[in-house]
């Protein structure tokens, strides 16, 4: 809504003003760093990935500063504990974790100061797979057609003219319980970040059956990977908190700290996922599902 | 308290019958050329003290010992009368003033300037003279009799070219605008450029920012009461104005001489037609919007009139399969009628609407999706005027809400489509009846003082159907109770208490104070930083509890050289209950329990408002100046701490000067200057996903720059005879191309990877070129 918004009100600007975009010099306020901690269990191909680091002044160029030291310990279903070891990269890892659906884990952050930031999730079920003619049992399907507009094609640098396309995916939701879903989407195994896909199953279109149009543009050809994530409610509303702070534009909100599910006010979140990955070579297909 | 009141009617009332014999001159006064009536204007006895007004509909009432006396006619820019009346028994006196012939009356008007501003009982109330503010300069030609409000000390814009507006550190939903009595929701067009007031069709324009009259209630901060012209009731006349995206049309007329008249007005902007033709990009879009208003008044007998009056307008937004279109819609059936020359009622019947939609099409079906807020009204007012001491008013109102939130509906359905499962999501209806008694009395005790004292009792209902929840901390349904149809569920009820005090000390100096109370049970749901229509309007209920403001106000009052100068100095003090704010996050839209995420604080406001004006001459207009503080206080905001209100302007700034340079051309200018708006900036950063997301901390502990803009204008009256008048105004919107923030993003730049502050100014030098026109 807030888009539409945003939208509409670019659209009268554009028409009615003469307006003016520029950079400017503000002075900023500045703070103590906080601790961030970015955790991912994925459930799937039973790892755990913890990244913490340091906020930093607004201006400030440098990367931010790594967490190391730190204690973390996964905890499963209130017994077997698991140690995450810190790698060369400053990232702090497990593997062979066993994570089925409904099973809680609790994740302990100690500082060197000895302040814990705790977090607790519970495992999603994996996603429901489909039965499609010609395509066999697929996880999801995605979709490619060019985006309705003759300008929508795109010169590389050898001149060939290629299609600028868009993609929609289909997949079924399990009934009878709560699903939050994202999708990523990968050009050359390279993750691209610049937009999110988030859905929950109340927004289907209808009982089981789940649509959503990635938010990414595709160029005819290109080899590219899309995945689905199984996610928990709460990875699932705290990005929905970083997309209104960050991507609402001109109809901003007041802004805020996103929440996470960490204690002792640590930024970022727990996610624990369920992912399956399927490539593609973007093309139209003929088909309409 | 009541019984207090109950106590002082009856004395008033044994007082009258005890002393001599006096007689009552009563009637309306009226525009000799078009017979509109003259609101607000000045009835004076000369050489004494007695004097009276003419109330929201021209209609005035005087009594007098038996006597022979001079009665005063006045109103400004008209030229005075004075009127010998012998006085021994009741008469009914219409009188009809002339329009100043600048000429002509230079001489006579000397010494005749309204004192009004020392002498009424008015605190915090501004007066907009419509033909005054047709020569301030404005955005794009386009005359907003509410931005030329915004002008006023204590009135600020809510941002950049913005019609909407904040009032004494109040917030922008806390103002109430009437349109011929019928609330009007959202009063802009195109996302807040442009007011939905139409300037040829406006004939008076009164806000109040304090000591709000009992006759008045349902929002905490101020009242705009906008009348519509009645319509020429001599001759037809055509007036219109030709600009650059919009042009206007009115035609008004007797349907009988003197007894019957028509008024309509219309109005459209056509952007998008010169954009469309000159830019490909934009084949597809529509977006404009136009309003309509109409009215009929007819004169029944000497003591009965009946005003219909309507209102429409519209804005119309399309990109290729998608539609959004949102406007308001407003009827008033009116019924003057004079019981004798010393009670004059008015019965209203209102509707007013307010609603949006959007449009899309999806695999061949078309969905729509929308809300509104829809109201019936009915009211009465009295005025009584009771002696020469008193006059009272009382009245009742009863205003039935029904709200529509987000609903969904099928509005093509492609029978091959899987839309046939379509999950309705829309939310339930809602829907309430506000219903308000009051009773005031304006009296004079001595020669110096003057009180306007009175009474709002206003009580509040839901109504069912309706599924009222219980929400825990966490905002889960912990328990719900469902409400049948028409069932009464819930009521909030307050005694509002109103006074406003003049104490004359003498011609030229006043001092006058106020106290008003205001509730309001009507919240707007907006968790944006920019006003929008989509923005909508929900009741109190059982979780969201009435706003509540007290306001204290105490002014000096005081005239200059024959009444030339004003000079007004305002302090004031409010304190507000039951804020609403909104949890961080909060979806407002699509959610059926949005009043789980509605938070609940206070807020104080106090400050001063310096104004110095000049009414009369060949200079005209004036110096206003607000110091402001406006803080807000929520327990789960700011760990509960004082934080400022977006709104907390500590300066505001403005001048506003017209100056008749020839007979031919006038000149005008206006400047203005505030303090940034409370903003909250970034104190740090991290990333997310690898996405920049900025680290805050203090609720709006930063401040945007300051903001100022020079306005010029322009009008060159080309001709001006008995038969036709035209001129051409050029207008010049930020003359020295000032870059104002309007919003400033922190973003990280692609390229560089650095990260920066990104402003976006709205409006650089914005030049305009509109002809008017009248055929009278």
């Amino acid at each position: 809504m807030k888009k539409i918004n945003s939208i509409i009100f670019l659209i009268i600007i554009a028409i009615f003003s003469n307006s003016c975009i520029d950079i400017i010099d503000l002075d900023l306020d500045t703070t103590e760093p906080r601790i961030v901690i970015e955790a991912i269990l994925d459930a799937t191909d039973s790892t755990c990935t913890v990244t913490a680091t340091f906020t930093n002044d607004f201006y400030d160029s440098t990367e931010n500063e790594i967490v190391s030291n730190l204690d973390i310990t996964l905890t499963k279903n209130n017994n077997e504990k698991i140690i995450l070891t810190q790698n060369p990269e400053g990232k702090y890892f497990a593997d062979n974790i066993i994570a089925e659906k409904n099973d809680e884990f609790r994740l302990s952050v100690i500082d060197s100061s000895g302040t814990e930031y705790l977090a607790t999730a519970i495992t999603p079920s994996y996603p429901r797979s489909v039965a499609i003619p010609g395509f066999g049992q697929i996880p999801f399907l995605t979709v490619f057609s060019q985006i309705p507009n003759e300008n929508a094609t795109y010169t590389d640098s050898l001149g060939n003219v290629k299609k600028i396309m868009f993609a929609l995916v289909y997949w079924l939701d399990k009934p009878d319980e709560e699903n939050y879903y994202r999708f990523k989407v990968y050009e050359n195994s390279k993750y691209i970040n610049d937009s999110y896909n988030f859905i929950d199953d109340q927004t289907s279109m209808s009982e089981d059956t789940m649509q959503m149009g990635l938010s990414s543009f595709f160029i005819e050809g290109d080899t590219v990977q899309v995945e689905l994530l199984s996610i928990n409610k709460a990875t699932y509303e705290y990005f929905q908190q970083v997309m209104d702070v960050q991507f609402s534009g001109i109809n901003s909100t007041t802004p805020y700290n996103p929440k996470g599910n960490f204690s002792n006010e640590a930024l970022g979140y727990f996610c624990i996922q369920q992912s399956v990955m399927q490539e593609y070579v973007v093309m139209e297909l003929p088909i309409n599902p | 308290m009541k019984n207090l009141l109950t106590i002082f009617f009856f004395n008033i009332i044994l007082l009258t019958t005890i002393t001599a014999q006096k007689y009552t001159i009563s009637g309306y006064v009226r525009h000799e050329s078009s017979g509109e009536e003259l609101l607000y204007s000045l009835v004076k006895v000369e050489n004494q003290k007695y004097g009276t007004s003419t109330n929201q509909y021209g209609f005035y009432s005087l009594t007098l010992p038996k006597g022979t006396y001079n009665i005063i006619y006045s109103y400004l820019g008209f030229r005075p009368d004075t009127i010998k009346i012998d006085l021994k028994k009741n008469i009914t006196k219409n009188v009809s003033l002339y329009k100043l012939d600048k000429e002509i009356d230079e001489v006579i008007v000397k010494g005749k300037n309204s004192d009004k501003n020392v002498k009424s009982t008015d605190v915090g109330v501004l007066d907009l003279n419509v033909k005054e503010a047709k020569l301030i300069p404005v955005l794009m030609g386009e005359q907003d009799i509410l931005k030329t409000m915004q002008l006023m000390p204590g009135v600020s814009a809510s941002s950049e070219g913005s019609s909407g507006f904040y009032v004494r550190g109040g917030d922008s939903d806390q103002n109430l605008i009437l349109l011929d009595e019928a609330p009007v929701y959202n009063a802009s067009h195109l996302l807040g450029f442009f007011s939905v007031f139409n300037s040829n069709a406006i004939n008076d324009l009164k806000l109040y920012k304090a000591g709000i009259p009992a006759r008045y209630g349902g929002r905490l901060s101020s009242v705009t009461d906008i009348r519509m012209k009645n319509g020429n009731m001599k001759k037809w006349a055509a007036t219109g104005g030709l600009g650059l995206i919009s042009s206007r049309l009115t035609i008004e007329g007797p349907i009988k001489k003197d007894k019957a008249s028509l008024i309509i007005s219309g109005r459209r902007t056509y952007a998008d037609l010169i954009v469309k033709n000159a830019r490909k990009k934009y084949e597809d879009l529509t977006l404009y919007f136009y309003d309509l208003t109409i009215k009929t008044n007819l004169v029944i007998s000497n003591n009965d009139r009946i005003f219909l009056s309507a209102y429409m307008g519209r804005d119309d937004f399309g990109l290729d399969q998608f539609g959004f279109d949102w406007g308001n819609k407003t009827a008033t059936l009116r019924w003057n009628h004079i019981f004798n020359n010393k009670i004059f009622m008015n019965t209203t019947a209102i509707y007013s609407d307010f609603n949006y939609g959007f449009k899309f099409d999806f695999n061949e079906n078309v969905i729509g999706f929308g809300a509104g807020i829809f109201d019936y009204n009915l009211k009465q007012d009295y005025t009584w005027y009771l002696n020469t001491n008193n006059s009272i008013k009382f009245g009742w109102q009863s205003m039935y809400h029904s709200f529509k939130p987000m609903a969904f509906e099928v509005i093509e359905d492609n029978p091959d489509d899987t839309l046939n499962n379509f999950q309705d999501t829309s939310l339930t209806p809602s829907y309430a009846l506000e219903s308000s008694l009051y009773l005031s009395n304006k009296q004079k005790i001595g020669k110096k003082i003057t009180i306007l004292y009175g009474i709002r009792f206003s009580i509040f209902n839901n109504i069912g159907p309706s599924t009222v929840k219980t929400y825990n901390e966490n905002n889960e349904i912990i328990d719900s109770i469902k409400y049948s149809r028409n069932e009464i569920y819930n009521t909030y009820h307050f005694f509002e208490p109103r006074i406003n005090a003049n104490f004359l000390i003498n011609d030229k100096n006043s001092i006058k104070a106020s106290y008003n109370r205001t509730a309001q049970y009507l919240h707007l749901l907006s968790n944006s930083t920019a006003s929008s229509p989509t923005d909508m309007w929900m009741p109190s209920t059982p979780n969201v509890k009435p706003e509540i403001g007290d306001q204290f106000s105490v002014g000096y009052f005081r005239n200059f050289a024959n009444n030339k100068f004003e000079l007004s100095t305002e302090f004031f003090y409010k304190n507000l209950h039951n804020q609403v704010d909104f949890e961080n996050g909060a979806d407002i839209y699509f959610n059926p329990d949005v009043e789980s995420q509605i938070l609940s604080g206070i807020g104080r406001a106090y400050g001063a408002e310096f104004l110095f004006r000049k009414t009369t001459g060949k200079l005209t207009g004036w110096i206003g100046y607000t110091i402001l503080k406006s803080e807000r206080k929520f327990d789960q905001i700011n760990y509960g701490d004082w934080f400022p209100a977006r709104q907390d302007r500590r300066h505001d700034f403005s001048i506003v000067l017209s100056y008749q340079i020839f007979e031919k051309f006038n000149f005008s200018g206006s400047w203005v200057y505030y303090s940034g708006d409370a903003v909250t900036f970034p104190v740090g950063k991290y990333y997310i996903d690898g996405v920049l997301v900025n680290l805050y901390s203090t609720r709006n502990a930063n401040r945007m720059p300051d903001y100022h803009r020079l306005d010029l204008g322009l009008t060159w009256t080309i001709k001006d005879s008995k038969k036709f008048y035209s001129d051409l105004n050029l207008s010049v919107y930020n003359a020295y191309n000032r870059k104002n923030a309007y919003t400033i993003n922190f973003i990280k730049n692609d390229d560089t990877g650095k990260t920066e502050a990104e402003r976006l100014a709205l409006f650089g030098i914005v030049p305009s070129i509109t002809w008017n026109f009248k055929f009278k």
